[in-house]
């Protein structure tokens, strides 16, 4: 007994201060050599998620993710309506997409062809534990074709959530459009039939809201312009984005201010239509093809 | 200590860290409690020395495995890194082993206090760490002093949360093969 005791803390001795400096030196190392983490994380995540899937859901129940109740019928109307304006600001950017793509193949220009995106409907399992960077952690990862930067996360198919930011094999993170780190994001306002008007470069607050500049859009001759107010949607229109993200909702106009230091331009507050951090399951556009192609 | 159940505690903190991340924020702060440190401070309240300190890195490496740094959006970087909470969770164990003579190790308040002070010292070696990667290179965004300031107040917050948690944890101190009396810690009954 007093020989196993003593041969176990000679190896305590020994592996403690080893596997300290080993971490001190894996601190220092740069990202890009650390890719192999990544893996170890998966298997991490994996092992967790069986509890705290259970216990996300069990919390998104108790306490709900939007707090303005609606009655269910004009609930479902709103998002057919929804869903139908989607599809027609998406038909008309594509038309307007396709008649470049004409006029560029007439002059001799090479260009890809409009990947096709399909929906999978994912559980968020949990958060990702940094207090930064809050990201969701959904059960879907690179064997169901899911992709970093290229998959877009939404929220019911018609509000833009985030986009993955790393898969593995089975688990994927998504890093909302509201978080700090996200970056800033184009967005153009849509008038109530579908009619673009005035660009804005919108960044998030960290209070789950983007703000940003509204552009000066002067109205063209015989054509009238959608002025930007309170409850207008807000869509996504950035090339930084893929396509199949493109026409998604930012969210509606919650406020408009002049900017502090410039009084004659506009700065819009615009809020998602959900607490994008406290949703309890997504819809994931993958590209077609990304599986066949690994 | 036994280590099957430690393995069992383990996966239950982490389940519930990331788990009631969301549902236990303060607003959109980002300030929420860890269940992991009241865990580690527990073990480290009863537990040899070495194994203690052990707990603690193992407990950490899972926290560094399932966060993530922010990067600058147009990086295509995993994020992953394995060090930080890891470091700084074994140099708060150590703090907690150091004191644990000076403290009734049966209070909850010593575990509310602990684990605030351990969550403390975990987070300030996370930011530097962090900070450290940023001054070689990698396209870490954040703010050290923002940082310091919302990790002070999940610090305190953690304590709070323990308070509770010491509750359930106290009777789990045979099945885990900690000693929690007031004698100073024997070699002998170490397995």
């Amino acid at each position: 007994m007093t020989r196993a005791s003593g041969t176990s803390a000679s190896h305590s001795t020994r592996i403690l201060p080893a596997a300290i400096l080993a971490l001190l030196v894996v601190s220092c190392v740069p990202l890009r050599w650390l890719g192999w983490a990544s893996w170890f994380a998966g298997v991490a995540r994996t092992v967790i998620a069986p509890l705290s899937h259970p216990i996300s859901r069990a919390a998104g129940a108790i306490v709900p993710r939007t707090g303005r109740p609606e009655q269910e019928a004009v609930e479902t109307l709103q998002a057919e309506r929804d869903l139908a304006l989607l599809m027609a600001s998406q038909l008309r950017a594509e038309v307007e997409r396709l008649k470049k793509l004409n006029a560029d193949l007439q002059s001799g220009i090479d260009l890809n062809p409009a990947l096709d995106a399909q929906q999978v409907s994912v559980p968020v399992i949990g958060r990702s534990s940094d207090l930064t960077s809050p990201r969701l952690i959904v059960r879907a990862g690179t064997r169901a074709g899911v992709t970093p930067l290229s998959t877009v996360a939404t929220v019911e198919g018609v509000q833009l959530l985030g986009r993955v930011r790393s898969a593995q094999a089975r688990l994927a993170e998504v890093q909302t459009i509201t978080d700090r780190t996200a970056g800033s994001i184009e967005g153009v306002v849509v008038g109530p039939s579908g009619e673009l008007g005035p660009r804005c470069l919108l960044t998030p607050a960290g209070d789950g809201t983007l703000r940003g500049r509204l552009e000066d859009l002067r109205p063209e001759p015989g054509r009238e312009v959608v002025k930007a107010e309170v409850g207008v949607l807000v869509r996504l229109r950035d090339a930084s984005w893929p396509a199949s993200a493109q026409m998604l909702e930012l969210g509606r106009i919650e406020s408009i201010e002049p900017l502090p230091d410039q009084p004659l331009r506009l700065m819009v507050v615009v809020r998602p239509r959900v607490t994008l951090e406290r949703v309890t399951e997504l819809v994931l556009r993958v590209v077609k093809g990304s599986e066949e192609a690994r | 200590m036994n280590w099957y159940a430690f393995a069992i505690a383990a996966w239950i903190a982490l389940g519930l860290e990331l788990g009631l991340k969301d549902a236990l924020n303060l607003g959109t702060t980002g300030i929420a409690p860890s269940f992991v440190v009241p865990l580690a401070v527990f073990i480290c309240m009863g537990a040899a020395p070495a194994r203690a300190i052990a707990s603690c890195l193992i407990l950490g490496l899972f926290l560094d495995l399932t966060s993530t740094l922010p990067l600058d959006p147009r990086a295509t970087l995993a994020g992953v890194a394995p060090g930080p909470h890891a470091l700084g969770l074994a140099l708060a164990g150590q703090l907690v082993v150091t004191i644990r003579g000076m403290m009734i190790r049966r209070n909850p308040l010593t575990m509310a206090f602990l684990a605030g002070a351990a969550s403390g010292v975990m987070h300030v070696v996370v930011v530097a760490l962090v900070l450290l990667r940023r001054i070689i290179g990698d396209p870490v965004t954040w703010d050290p002093l923002e940082q310091l300031a919302l990790r002070a107040g999940t610090s305190v917050y953690t304590g709070v949360v323990a308070l509770p948690l010491a509750l359930a944890l106290f009777p789990m101190a045979p099945l885990l093969g900690l000693q929690l009396g007031h004698a100073r810690y024997s070699p002998r009954r170490d397995r």
